[in-house]
């Protein structure tokens, strides 16, 4: 029977506690998958060990020796979540790829609605949106849900409201952006990048962690690094702002220096000062083709910015299983 | 066909090596054997695909490898001692290879395989290894995450002739070691008369500018194995008593799958400009096949993809006009 097969991608850095039971977790999906003969199968599912701090390497090498399918990569320093799951992603071989945090906040059971919703209308990567609060903390689902309003407008990319690291990916969609991904690169720009067919599941998401009054594994200076990245990664509408700017201030330069050399030459008397013509001219003409040529050079840095970054001029993407999936997506009650 | 012997042509000193197949996988083999143990190496030419010649020129090269290990070059029959490796990595038989060219590859495999049967049961005190290199690509195409239990299942005629080959060797009754190591794709330096493969090939094509034709997708997945391991790993296996005397039939992959796109954007890192593609429409070897880290062996070992593909850039050059002049530019 021809198969989808899915990859599961954990990030590992203080989850120590959690994994046993989230790739308990895991199995008893890749056996119900398989009890209930769905086309699809759970082919690995891979933790990239950041270096952890809380002997979660142990764990994993326990997990990995008891099952063929858990597979575990180790970085040789601790890089940070993205990196982390770019790693992963670029040693999975899915046709999809499920990312999920390490700590229980998103249950695997919920991947096979992901997988539904993106089967569904043949999306390339789907979102869990979380109903109501997650972090425990009002103020942090607040600043996140702030920062991301603000940068959906700046960056004009509307997706950037749903970004959330519980995501179903097609696996040559994730993998193409996992390799153009730099250390500065936010994951899920460069996924926007590569397909626009985006969208979002709403999904009951609890911080696990919150509950059992555990430290979250994200401290402030990793969630202003994760700041840093989205912005560093995105297309700034505010750029061409500048240039827009420069083109208009040039444009009336001239306009309103034709005019005054005109009142100059026409009416010389309602122009008082001595100078103040020439001045004039010289300040809105040479100030409106200095915002221009800023505006030029900020399109090129924004152009190279993103091609160092690695945005692509084409991607090709192969649907064609997603067919595969419709026994899923009844059982998901997906229409 | 080249033949390894112990420099001081003591049959205690090491094993006699006779590799046919001096190719990419080869040349590098012979080098990690050189490399490992003091050998003195001579050449056979070896007519492939003309059998009547064939014949004659493997008749030799038995005698050649039991003058070796007799350290005379006439050995006395039935006496000879010592651990004599026979390595198969010949072949001319690429992925798009008709059922009629394999057939010729077969038959010298087992030419020189009935060779091999003839030395181990004629001589008691001679420890015999037979070492075929196998293609995973081959024999598993299309499969993912391939493990230890996973069953071969060729689809090609390539693919089926190194399948019949490991089964050749495997069902023989000659008291032989037989080592049957299935590689995924491997991958070398840029050198002439090599076959190239995709990463040697876009290097090669981006250093000059050249555009390169891709007969995959861009989201092809394969796993890509540098020579060099597989040459060490071979090499300690022949050159270990101990290990060497256990039949082993593994896959050295490097449980990394990794697409076109990715091979691409790594390659492209490495020149620092943009590599010019184009793509086959009729991708026939467009298929998945990548492998699970349950796969590999205990003690092999791939080193990182972006690593050595720095090295082969360097080294490529680095060569200058040398380098143009060896590869007929």
């Amino acid at each position: 029977m021809d198969r989808v097969y899915l990859s599961t991608v954990t990030p590992v850095y203080r989850g120590g506690r959690y994994l046993r039971r989230l790739v308990d977790e895991i199995r008893e999906l890749r056996e119900a998958l398989d009890r209930d003969r769905l086309p699809v199968e759970i082919v690995e599912a891979i933790f990239v060990d950041d270096a952890s701090v809380d002997g979660s390497a142990a764990v994993l090498a326990e997990l990995a020796a008891a099952h063929p399918w858990v597979k575990v990569v180790t970085l040789s320093r601790n890089f940070g979540q993205h990196p982390a799951t770019v790693a992963g992603v670029l040693h999975a071989c899915g046709d999809w790829v499920a990312t999920l945090d390490e700590d229980l906040q998103h249950r695997p059971r919920l991947l096979v609605d992901l997988l539904a919703r993106a089967a569904a209308e043949s999306h390339d990567l789907v979102y869990a949106e979380p109903r109501g609060a997650v972090h425990g903390s009002v103020f942090r689902d607040a600043t996140s849900r702030f920062y991301k309003t603000v940068m959906s407008w700046l960056a004009a990319n509307p997706h950037i409201r749903r970004f959330n690291s519980f995501r179903m990916i097609r696996g040559s969609v994730a993998r193409a952006a996992a390799s153009v991904a730099s250390h500065t690169t936010y994951f899920d720009v460069a996924l926007c990048w590569f397909t626009d067919r985006v969208t979002s599941l709403p999904l009951p998401l609890k911080e696990v962690r919150a509950d059992e009054r555990d430290h979250s594994g994200y401290r402030l200076r990793s969630l202003l690094d994760h700041a840093r990245r989205l912005l560093v990664s995105s297309e700034i509408k505010p750029l061409r702002v500048g240039g827009a700017v420069g083109v208009g201030a040039l444009g009336l330069g001239v306009v309103g220096g034709a005019l005054t050399l005109i009142l100059k030459l026409v009416r010389p008397e309602l122009i008082a000062v001595r100078g103040w013509t020439s001045l004039f001219l010289a300040l809105t003409f040479f100030g409106g083709l200095l915002s221009l040529l800023l505006g030029i050079a900020l399109e090129y840095l924004s152009d190279l910015h993103l091609q160092a970054l690695g945005r692509p001029a084409f991607f090709v993407v192969d649907r064609g299983k997603d067919a595969l999936l419709r026994p899923l997506c009844e059982r998901a009650g997906v229409p | 066909m080249i033949l390894l012997r112990a420099a001081g042509g003591d049959a205690e000193a090491g094993p006699a090596v006779a590799v046919f197949g001096v190719g990419l996988i080869g040349a590098a083999i012979v080098a990690a054997l050189e490399a490992a143990s003091a050998l003195r190496r001579r050449t056979y030419p070896l007519s492939w695909g003309r059998e009547s010649l064939l014949a004659g020129q493997i008749a030799a090269v038995e005698r050649a490898v039991a003058g070796a290990l007799a350290g005379a070059p006439e050995a006395r029959p039935g006496a000879l001692r010592g651990r004599l490796a026979f390595v198969w990595s010949a072949g001319r038989a690429d992925f798009s290879a008709t059922e009629g060219e394999t057939a010729g590859e077969l038959a010298s495999f087992r030419a020189v395989l009935d060779a091999a049967e003839r030395l181990a049961h004629g001589n008691p005190e001679l420890e015999v290894v037979f070492c075929l290199i196998s293609s995973a690509g081959g024999i598993f195409e299309g499969q993912r995450a391939v493990a230890r239990a996973s069953r071969p299942s060729p689809r090609r005629p390539y693919g089926r002739l190194k399948l019949r080959q490991e089964e050749l060797l495997t069902a023989g009754r000659a008291p032989m070691v037989k080592l049957v190591y299935r590689l995924t794709s491997v991958y070398g330096h840029i050198a002439p008369g090599h076959r190239r493969g995709l990463i040697p090939t876009l290097l090669l094509n981006g250093i000059r500018r050249q555009a390169s034709t891709i007969t995959g997708r861009m989201d092809t997945l394969r796993d890509f194995v540098w020579v060099e391991d597989v040459a060490r790993y071979v090499a300690r296996a022949l050159l270990d008593a101990e290990r060497g005397r256990r039949d082993e039939t593994v896959i050295l992959a490097s449980a990394k799958p990794s697409s076109v796109h990715e091979i691409q954007t790594l390659v492209e890192r490495v020149l620092g400009r943009r590599v010019y593609l184009t793509y086959a429409t009729d991708a026939s070897n467009a298929e998945d096949v990548t492998f699970s880290l349950e796969s590999v062996p205990q003690g092999w070992r791939a080193t990182d993809l972006q690593s050595i593909v720095r090295e082969i850039h360097r080294r490529a050059v680095s060569g200058g006009a040398a380098f143009e002049h060896a590869l007929g530019h």
